[in-house]
């Protein structure tokens, strides 16, 4: 179920119970209020009646014949009750026997509870004394009916010229009644108005409230279907905007992430794309050469040459595989290892090995990877023979923060110099195949640099000269490094 | 004889591609970039240049607009293989685009073709004892009229034209018949024989084990 059909319901059920409790405690005391009124107002006119009658009857005096004062009075009672009219009716009764009665009823039967049981008794007194013990009312006694309409049948013992008579009411409540019924209506069709508006209200209320949690919701599917940079919208301070706070926090996390592997995948992308390419050409002329071996009538001599053209371009891949292996194991995170080493004796290396043509000034010693740091020099400075013409100098000075090699060659165009480093970039294609590059040597130099926690800063005049640095700081967290690493 | 103007960046690439064409007899020029190029087709009228796309200084299809400009036909040599640079090079006016790595064989075979559709030259030699008049597609042995079908016709074209090169069955297939023709290589054994029979070349066409067949080097007089 649907969380704004639940809410609803626990509102509404909520809301139903308390109503209903309350429309119940209203009805059962307003009812009662009606109908204890109408009896008390019932009372009241047998009372007044009664008096009434008593005092008129007193007007006609007391007379020695029983049967004239019987008279007396139930000529008096008929006069007055047809005085009052109205929609009441009273009787009149003495030892059981009706002396008046206007009612087309029985109240006196009808008082009898239970009716079949026949009260005994000679008097008047004796009729109350009993009629009271079975009525267990104290004071008056009466009953509500339900006849035509509702009645109430009320009897008062009342003494008029010195005989006791039993005085009936037959009062119609009908209209009391009604009106409870009304009040039981009223109550129910409340109930139901109450219940319709209070859906009416609740149900967009929850849907309003649990709007955000629809838009999370979309905005999570958003996400899940590639637009990372969705966000969720945090509108109001509640545990759903909490909750679109974490959200936002953990896809502001995954993007993150995403983009970083993308950007990643990317470059790896285009590093493979740049190896396909640079392969193919070496590939290219083992083929051909090859298949010229097989296929082609050639001489002696141009036999040799296929064969030292083969051989050449397989040397060609085997460098590019290596220094892209070196190249993927540098950028892999593969940290170097970091020794102390004097720089005299590698300036001297490179010395035997380059000769006169570069010269090398070196003081101090260095910390790093010498190796590695041997490599970055080589590289760097056949960089900078090639770029010399025959003659040019190339001057490589050595110290304890940075390797520099500068050449007074062709320098390079201000705007190749950013892309420089990238894996197979190269500014001048040709020429640098010719010297047997594989387009890789500056993305080492700077792979290297880097895992040394330097950077490569290369700066260029066309026609004037490069200068490629090695910038390496020997600072304290290197040091630090490595003592931990010892 | 045809002078081929061979314009690649890669040093190898343009070696191979010069020796080659050298065994087979043509001249050869190489040029390693676009502007060497032009300066080269300014001086020397060729009868076809080879050309990389992707070269230092002026790409090929820019270079093909200034061959075309001095009617030199044109074939693309380049690892760009996309088709939309294929259709992009024959648009331009390439009279072919061949994709590296190519099969120096196919090279030699579609720049034949080129060059034979630029210079139609009537062409009568004969070559082992026997005639050929190109033109007129007759062949005669010691004198004699020899009766070839236009197929065996043209597959002893194919061999003699390139005296000592060991072609493939498929390869003989496709420059015969066409790439469309999916015929089986026996189809060429049945003409080489048929060849062989005909003209007395028992041993001139000689089969290569398990490669294909090579027609033996004889001086060729026009």
């Amino acid at each position: 179920m649907k969380l704004w059909i639940k809410l609803t319901c626990i509102v509404l059920s909520s809301t139903l119970a308390a109503l209903c409790v309350c429309l119940f405690i209203f009805t059962a005391w307003q009812s009662e209020q009606i109908i204890s009124g109408s009896e008390a107002q019932t009372m009241d006119s047998l009372e007044l009646f009664c008096s009434n009658f008593k005092s008129l009857s007193a007007a006609a005096g007391v007379s020695d014949s029983q049967a004239a004062n019987r008279s007396a009075a139930q000529y008096y009672f008929a006069e007055y009750d047809r005085l009052m009219g109205g929609g009441d009716y009273y009787s009149l009764a003495q030892d059981g026997q009706y002396l008046y009665n206007a009612c087309p009823y029985d109240p006196k039967s009808l008082l009898t509870l239970p009716p079949e049981v026949e009260l005994s008794y000679e008097t008047e007194a004796e009729y109350f004394e009993q009629l009271q013990q079975s009525r267990q009312s104290c004071r008056t006694v009466f009953g509500t009916f339900e006849l035509d309409g509702y009645r109430i049948v009320a009897a008062k013992r009342v003494r008029v010229l010195e005989q006791d008579y039993a005085v009936y009411i037959t009062a119609d409540v009908t209209a009391a009644h009604r009106q409870v019924r009304e009040i039981k209506i009223m109550s129910a069709v409340m109930l139901i108005i109450s219940v319709l508006t209070a859906l009416l209200i609740t149900i967009p209320l929850v849907r309003r409230t649990l709007k955000p949690m629809e838009s999370l919701r979309r905005t999570a599917e958003s996400i899940a279907g590639g637009e990372y940079s969705l966000r969720a919208q945090v509108q109001s301070g509640d545990e759903v905007a909490e909750l679109a706070r974490s959200f936002n926090h953990m896809a502001d996390a995954v993007e993150a992430r995403i983009e970083a592997l993308t950007e990643e995948s990317e470059r790896r992308r285009l590093l493979l794309g740049a190896l396909a390419h640079e392969l193919k050409t070496p590939v290219t002329a083992v083929i051909g050469f090859a298949d010229s071996l097989i296929k082609m009538p050639l001489s002696e001599e141009q036999k040799r040459h296929c064969a030292g053209q083969i051989l050449s371009a397989g040397q060609r891949t085997e460098r590019m595989a290596q220094k892209l292996m070196l190249l993927l194991s540098i950028d892999g995170g593969a940290a170097p290892e970091k020794k102390p080493f004097v720089l005299e004796p590698f300036a001297e290396e490179l010395r035997r090995q380059y000769g006169s043509r570069v010269q090398i000034t070196a003081a101090g010693e260095m910390t790093g990877d010498r190796d590695l740091l041997l490599s970055l020099t080589q590289n760097l400075i056949n960089n900078a023979l090639n770029a010399s013409d025959a003659g040019g100098g190339v001057i490589v000075t050595l110290s304890e923060t940075e390797i520099k090699v500068a050449d007074s060659g062709r320098g390079i165009a201000q705007e190749h110099i950013n892309r420089l480093t990238e894996p197979f970039y190269r500014v001048d294609k040709a020429r640098s195949r010719r010297h047997g590059g594989a387009g890789l040597g500056l993305a080492l130099c700077r792979a290297i640099a880097e895992a040394h926690g330097g950077r490569l800063i290369i700066q260029s005049t066309p026609g004037c000269g490069t200068t490629v640095t090695a910038a390496l700081p020997q600072n304290l967290q290197l040091d630090c490094n490595l003592l931990t690493s010892r | 004889m045809s002078r081929i103007l061979v314009v690649e960046d890669d040093f190898a690439i343009s070696d191979l591609i010069t020796m080659n064409l050298q065994v087979c007899g043509y001249e050869c020029d190489a040029a390693f970039d676009g502007l060497q190029a032009l300066a080269a087709a300014e001086h020397t009228a060729y009868d076809l240049a080879l050309l990389d796309v992707m070269l230092p200084e002026m790409d090929g299809f820019e270079l093909i607009w200034h061959m075309r400009k001095r009617s030199i036909p044109v074939i693309f040599i380049s690892a760009k293989s996309d088709v939309a640079d294929r259709i992009r090079g024959l648009r331009l006016g390439a009279e072919d685009y061949i994709v590296k790595p190519f099969d120096i064989l196919e090279v030699l075979v579609r720049i034949e073709k080129v060059i034979s559709r630029a210079h139609p030259a009537r062409r009568v030699y004969t070559v082992h004892g026997v005639t050929i008049d190109e033109e007129n597609r007759t062949v005669s042995a010691d004198g004699a009229p020899v009766e070839l079908k236009p197929m065996e016709f043209s597959l002893m074209l194919t061999l003699v034209r390139h005296p000592g090169v060991v072609f493939t069955r498929e390869q003989l297939l496709s420059s015969v018949w066409g790439d469309s023709f999916f015929g089986e290589t026996r189809t060429v054994d049945v003409h080489i024989a048929a060849l062989r029979k005909k003209l007395g070349w028992t041993n001139v066409i000689q089969t290569v084990f398990r490669i294909g067949y090579r027609f033996c080097r004889e001086e060729i007089r026009g």
